[in-house]
């Protein structure tokens, strides 16, 4: 639903958002990039496309920066999903494998370096980050708001 | 009997802690466990704030140096054995003969517990152990059925851990040669199945592909459930036709044998899953401990409550369980 909703705006520009999210990681993995735990983004590139809705970046890490740019064929790992799983997963609601087994979200490309980035998220002490409290609500009420409208988007389709 | 919950970094060891677990059990970030992935397992400091958090609540922390040394590694696993014994771990998981007689020797003070690796299938191979290392307790591998079991439980000198849920390994683990033959590494040498390094997904028309050392594993069809990129677990071209020969992507849940297991004196219940993450954890955890708890207030009246089956079902591989060989009619 929220998806459906987002489409029909007008796209925003997508390079102040990346700006935007790219500050933003710089912040809550601060601490992480310091203890070099996100060394094994080093040079390699993660691509996220997200189904749905106007949102695809390359992510790296260079000179202890996560840096954020337009799409490339350059990539080592690719991730799909909806919005609506990449927010459950986000959100400690699912399990990445289990999305995985379901075929909701897809990795493509070096998966170890899949694996790297799932267990890093997943040790991860959520309370430790900052703006914590403030993410999980966020991601908390647009995943209720996705539940709420979804049957009724469905139900309006038909 | 007691809940024994994976935990492969630290907020799954408090959800484990948080959600009813009697023990849980972790590694060290090494190829000296059988869950050596990439960016899993407790660093020094990590795992002791675990077992800190652990044991303040009651719950007992298990460690698996449950690999087989190979010949140029061997210091790192007398390391990681001190290092246990430093930690104040409650028993330590081993396979190797080898590891077993350094921690008798070393840190006799070590309650040890014979992995799943160690193959054991017999009350005879577990009283070998007993005899010789003092093991405190067996896991024993997911290929027993349910009469063999209750044979070996009851002939057993200790007491016998088996898994409940989780992945399924459908050899006798610790003799799966597998992994090594496509790819040169196997849980035994290198502490992972098949490991990532290996693996390939790719998305094609025809379907999304997994290949293992660029050996086609299988070829997912829209729609269809998907598993881990095993051997074991792919689909084979056998006599014109082509399908799972060995095993299909699915995970053992062993609920509703609840009560013979109860009644035959199992003494754990082990929960697989040490890569999952930890919501995962949480969701078994908790249906888990509901179920043990109810079966053991009641074992004739037990039934597993639909919603918890309706959890394990939609966390496994291929969102499909099986008794595995618990029940086969034949044996
Ligand atoms: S190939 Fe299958 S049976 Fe063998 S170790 Fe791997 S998961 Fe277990």
């Amino acid at each position: 639903m929220l998806h459906r909703l987002i489409r029909r705006l007008p796209r925003p520009p997508q390079a102040p958002a990346r700006f935007m999210l790219e500050q933003f990681l710089n912040k809550i993995f601060a601490t992480a990039i310091a203890e070099e735990e996100l060394d094994f983004l080093n040079d390699n590139v993660f691509q996220v496309r997200v189904d749905g809705i106007p949102m695809e970046f390359d992510l790296t890490l260079k000179n202890d920066k996560l840096k954020l740019s337009h799409v490339s064929d350059q990539w080592d790992l690719r991730i799909t999903g909806s919005a609506y799983d990449f927010m459950l997963l986000a959100a400690r609601r699912e399990d990445a494998d289990t999305l995985f087994f379901q075929r909701r979200i897809t990795t493509e490309g070096d998966t170890e370096l899949g694996l790297y980035l799932k267990n890093f998220l997943d040790s991860l002490d959520l309370s430790d980050l900052p703006f914590s409290k403030w993410l999980e609500q966020g991601l908390n009420g647009a995943i209720a708001m996705h539940d709420r409208f979804e049957p009724l988007g469905r139900a309006l389709q038909r | 009997m007691e809940l024994v919950c994976p935990a492969g970094n630290l907020p799954s060891l408090k959800v484990a802690v948080d959600h009813g677990a009697d023990a849980v059990y972790m590694g060290f970030r090494d190829d000296t466990n059988a869950r050596h992935f990439a960016g899993l397992n407790f660093n020094d400091k990590r795992a002791r704030d675990g077992i800190r958090y652990a044991q303040e609540r009651g719950t007992r922390v298990f460690l698996a140096i449950n690999t087989y040394p190979q010949p140029a590694g061997w210091p790192r696993w007398e390391e990681a054995v001190d290092k246990a014994a430093n930690l104040g771990i409650d028993a330590l998981i081993c396979a190797d003969i080898g590891v077993m007689q350094y921690a008798c020797d070393h840190a006799p003070q070590l309650n040890l517990h014979l992995s799943v690796q160690g193959s054991a299938t017999s009350a005879e191979a577990v009283s070998f152990y007993h005899d010789h290392f003092g093991i405190k307790r067996a896991v024993l591998p997911r290929v027993l059925s349910l009469k063999q079991l209750r044979r070996v439980v009851s002939a057993s000198p200790v007491p016998i851990e088996v898994f409940g849920f989780g992945s399924l390994c459908v050899m006798v683990e610790g003799r799966c040669l597998l992994s090594s033959y496509v790819t040169g590494q196997s849980p035994n040498t290198y502490g992972a199945c098949s490991p990532a390094s290996a693996v390939r997904w790719d998305k094609t028309p025809r379907g999304l592909e997994s290949r293992l050392n660029e050996v086609l594993i299988d070829r997912y069809a829209d729609g269809e459930n998907a598993g881990y990129p095993t051997l074991c677990k792919g689909r084979f071209h056998v006599h014109g036709k082509t399908g799972y020969a060995i095993e299909e992507p699915v995970s053992l849940n062993t609920m509703e044998l609840l009560p013979e297991l109860l009644a035959m004196g199992v003494a754990a219940i082990k929960i697989e899953g040490r890569q999952r993450s930890p919501v995962y954890v949480e969701q078994v955890a908790t249906v888990w401990r509901a179920a043990i708890d109810a079966c053991q207030k009641n074992p004739s009246g037990f039934h597993p409550d639909p919603a918890w089956q309706q959890v394990l079902q939609s966390v496994s591989e291929g969102a499909q369980t099986t008794f595995g060989a618990y029940h086969r009619p034949w044996q």
